[in-house]
C-alpha cells in the first residue's frame, strides 16, 4: 500500500535526522511522522517545529485525509488536507520528557469534496513528548477545539452520538539543535 | 539504549498501544446544504448577466456553461438546465460587475468582480440570495472565480 510505505519512509527520514549534527545552541527543531486517531478516516502526514527561544516556538504540519472506505459522494475515498500552524510553549520535565502548550489554526481543505470547500478551527492543545534517545521523540497531543466552522465536529460520530470533543494527534520525529 | 530508556520506551509504546486500541475519537466533518434539495431539484440558470468593463458578447453564455458544468459536477440539485423551455422548479439568476484597475507602479491590471445571484421559484418566490467579491489578474479568472463561489454556495449536503 503506497501510504504505508510513504509512512515507513517518513518514520526513516525522521529518525536519521535524530544524527543530524546541532544548528544552533539557542534554537531547536524537528520533523515528525504524525497520524490523527480518529474513528473511520486515516490522517496522516508529516509535521515539523521550530523553537526560536528555550520556551516558545512554532509548529506546523501537513495531513492528507482519507476515509477507510470507499464513498460514492466522494468517488473514493480522498477527503483534502489537513494544514496545521501552533505556537507553542515548551516546557522540560527533567531531561527526557517535555509538556508543550499551545494554540493556532487548523485547517481542513476538502478538495476531496470540492475545491472551495474546507473548515478550520482554533485549538487549544497540550502536548506529551517523550525522548527515547537525546534526538529521537514521541508525542501525544491532544486539541480542544475553542472555535470551528459549522460541520467541524470533535467527537460527533456519524449518527450524532457525542463522545470526547478531542482531536488526538501522535507521532514519532527528530530533533536537531 | 540503557535499561531506564528501554523501559521509558515500553511505557510509552504501550500507552499509545492502548490508547490506539481503545478506540479513536470520531470526528465529523459534514455540510447541510444551503437549500432544501428535495424540494428544489432542478434548476434553470439564466444567462448571466454583465454589468461594466466586459468587452466580449460571447461572455454571458460561456459563464452561464461554466456555473452549469460546476454545478453539475458537487452541488445537490439532481438537475440543471440552461433551456428555458425545460422542466424545472427553481431559477439562478447571477449578475456580475466588472471593473478594471491599472496599477500604475506595479505596472498591473486587475479586475474585480462582484456577484449578485437570486435563486426563486417559479412563482417569483426568493428562495435563496447572496452576493460574492473576488479579483484576478484577468476578468476571466475573476469572473470563473466567483462563479465557483455561487457553485459552492449550492454543495450537495454531506457527512463523513
Amino acid at each position: 500500500m503506497p501510504s504505508t510505505r510513504s509512512a515507513l519512509a517518513l518514520a526513516l527520514l525522521t529518525a536519521s535526522l535524530a544524527h543530524a549534527p546541532p544548528a544552533s545552541a539557542d534554537t531547536r527543531a524537528g520533523l515528525e511522522a504524525e497520524g490523527l486517531l480518529v474513528q473511520d478516516k486515516v490522517i496522516a502526514g508529516i509535521s515539523g517545529y521550530v523553537f526560536f527561544t528555550e520556551t516558545f516556538g512554532i509548529d506546523g504540519g501537513f495531513q492528507l485525509m482519507f476515509l477507510d472506505e470507499e464513498s460514492r459522494r466522494l468517488d473514493g475515498t480522498f477527503l483534502g488536507g489537513l494544514l496545521t500552524l501552533h505556537l507553542v510553549a515548551g516546557f522540560p520535565i527533567g531531561d527526557q520528557a517535555m509538556i508543550r502548550v499551545g494554540t493556532g489554526i487548523d485547517y481542513y481543505g476538502l478538495w476531496g469534496i470540492d475545491d472551495e470547500e474546507s473548515k478550520a478551527a482554533m485549538p487549544l492543545l497540550a502536548e506529551a513528548r517523550v525522548y527515547v534517545t537525546e534526538g529521537l521523540s514521541v508525542f501525544v497531543q491532544p486539541r480542544y477545539y475553542l472555535f470551528s466552522s459549522d460541520g467541524l465536529e470533535p467527537g460527533v460520530d456519524f449518527d450524532g452520538d457525542k463522545t470526547t470533543p478531542l482531536v488526538i494527534a501522535v507521532g514519532v520525529g527528530g530533533e536537531w539543535r | 539504549m540503557n535499561g531506564r530508556f528501554t523501559m521509558r520506551l515500553g511505557r510509552v509504546a504501550t500507552a499509545l498501544a492502548a490508547l490506539m486500541l481503545s478506540g479513536c475519537l470520531p470526528l465529523t466533518l459534514s455540510h447541510e446544504g444551503a437549500i432544501d434539495f428535495s424540494r428544489h431539484r432542478v434548476v434553470y440558470i439564466q444567462p448571466v448577466a454583465t454589468v461594466g468593463d466586459l468587452l466580449d458578447t460571447g461572455y454571458s453564455t460561456g459563464l452561464q456553461a461554466y456555473l452549469a458544468d460546476e454545478l453539475r459536477t458537487n452541488s445537490g440539485f439532481v438537475g440543471i438546465t440552461l433551456d428555458p423551455r425545460g422542466t424545472y422548479d427553481c431559477v439562478l439568476s447571477v449578475e456580475l460587475f466588472i471593473e478594471s484597475d491599472y496599477d500604475y507602479d506595479d505596472r498591473e491590471e486587475e479586475w474585480d468582480v462582484e456577484a449578485e445571484w437570486t435563486l426563486r421559484t417559479l412563482d417569483g418566490e426568493t428562495i435563496d440570495v447572496g452576493s460574492v467579491h473576488e479579483d484576478a489578474a484577468d476578468e476571466g479568472a475573476a469572473a470563473e472565480e466567483a462563479m465557483d463561489a455561487i457553485a459552492n454556495r449550492y454543495l450537495a449536503p454531506y457527512r463523513f
